[in-house]
């Protein structure tokens, strides 16, 4: 447990202490601006820091808990197009007859490689292992006690090759989100002290699939048509998100799909976004009611374009002149 | 105790933060995105959100046909001055590119028109 404090205050050291070299990051392809979403991620790599992120919601338990999520996750490109992040989340669950408890999640950990980032296109596309750490995290809000590696691959397209007749259905883009989800163990064995009996339950292995349908109204104004708006709305990204997770293998007899819809608006600033959105359940196993995930997220490349907002190995080439 | 931890040495590092710069990216244009002027503007203006490294920072002006119409630029500041000329009736590309003073590296690209 010490070892787990120690990585996490030296995670904050290193927003501090980190040095580096030249500059790049941002999702940022063409003319196209793909923000950080809440749910899913985005495809590229980044120097960013979502701190914090907070959701509320109705789990999807029998009976459903109150679930109050406060997490947070740091992202550093270690070259222009390798990045790893490092994330946790503190959780504190209202259980009826069962009272209060609160702890953190596993610690999460993602190494995220970006394969193609084509301007021309408004195209982007990464691949990255998702790790899971088994066992960090603690068992009074159901931390598996298990690993989990999930191989994903995450891709994003702008609309901006839309001819001039559909000009403003250019602002939008779409992101998608697809993994496999496997875990160490196949399965878990726990003491049941009611019973007094050793139960063991499957961990199945899930294929997760999500991604986002977004409109950017900075997209509108700087490469589409400048409508003359409040800047408050030019800075805008309406979007709806979905996430969910089918069992493939190993089922353990729940619904085999869970998931997540979240319609919101992200505000996207010089050095940072503000994201709200909604969080609609698609069955009861995956919730109960309508929750909602509030987002600061910060742009480090921009905070901090001379020290940790650059990659820590990278090409000090600059760009051609005209 | 840990979070607070975590939060408090955050804090603390942006604290430091000395350059705060940023992205630059186009805030608006002379004539506008996708707007149409009545007659030839003379030049093409690119306002954007960070000061510009001249050096390494350009356009191109192209009509309908694609052939480039530009004779120039001139940065000063955040912005950026095209010479353009006469322009004839019709539709015309800009395409951007600039280093913004902190070395990031933005581009784009938006049409307006010139005649009713």
């Amino acid at each position: 447990m010490y070892l787990l404090t120690l990585v996490r205050i030296v995670m904050a050291i290193l927003l501090a202490l980190a040095i580096s070299s030249p500059a790049s990051a941002h999702c940022i392809v063409g003319n196209r601006f793909f923000p950080a979403t809440l749910i899913v991620d985005d495809p590229c790599v980044n120097d960013e820091l979502s701190l914090p992120t907070i959701a509320g919601f109705k789990n999807g338990d029998q009976p459903s808990a109150d679930e109050l999520d406060i997490s947070g996750e740091y992202s550093k490109t270690i070259t222009e197009r390798f990045g790893v992040s490092v994330g946790d989340t503190w959780v504190h669950l209202h259980e009826p007859g069962d009272g209060n408890h609160d702890g953190f999640d596993n610690l999460e950990t993602s190494f995220k490689y970006q394969f193609i980032k084509s301007d021309a296109q408004e195209f982007a596309f990464s691949a990255a292992l998702d790790v899971d750490w088994g066992g960090t995290g603690s068992s009074s809000i159901g931390a598996d006690p298990f690993t989990t590696l999930t191989p994903t691959v995450f891709a994003g397209k702008g609309f901006g090759f839309l001819p001039e007749s559909m000009k403003f259905f250019k602002p939008f883009a779409i992101t998608a989100q697809l993994g496999y989800a496997i875990p160490t163990e196949s399965s878990t064995s726990e003491f049941d002290e009611q019973t007094g009996l050793v139960t063991t339950t499957d961990n199945p292995q899930f294929f997760n699939w999500g991604g986002s349908l977004q409109y950017s109204m900075p997209y509108l104004k700087s490469s589409v048509q400048d409508l003359g708006l409040p800047p408050f709305l030019n800075r805008m990204v309406p979007l709806v998100e979905f996430n969910l997770s089918t069992q493939v293998a190993n089922l353990n007899g729940e619904e085999r799909t869970t998931g997540t819809v979240n319609p919101g608006v992200i505000y996207v600033a010089d050095k940072y976004q503000l994201g709200v959105e909604a969080i609609i359940p698609v069955n009861r196993a995956s919730g109960d009611g309508v929750g909602v995930i509030g987002q600061l997220h910060l742009y480090l490349d921009d905070i901090f374009p001379n020290s940790i907002g650059r990659p820590l190995f990278a090409s000090a080439s600059r760009p051609s002149g005209q | 105790m840990r979070k607070f931890n975590f939060v408090v040495l955050f804090l603390v590092s942006v604290g430091f933060a000395t350059t705060l710069q940023a992205h630059a990216m186009l805030d608006h244009a002379s004539p506008p995105v996708g707007g149409t002027v009545g007659s030839s503007p003379g030049q093409v203006t690119l306002y954007f959100t960070q000061q510009l490294e001249p050096k390494f920072s350009g356009a191109e002006v192209r009509n309908a046909s694609g052939a480039r119409v530009d004779k120039g630029k001139s940065i000063s500041g955040n912005v950026m001055r095209i010479g353009v000329g006469a322009m004839p009736a019709g539709g015309y590309t800009v395409t951007w590119h600039v280093l913004s003073v902190d070395t990031h590296t933005t581009q784009g690209s938006f049409n307006f028109r010139v005649g009713r």
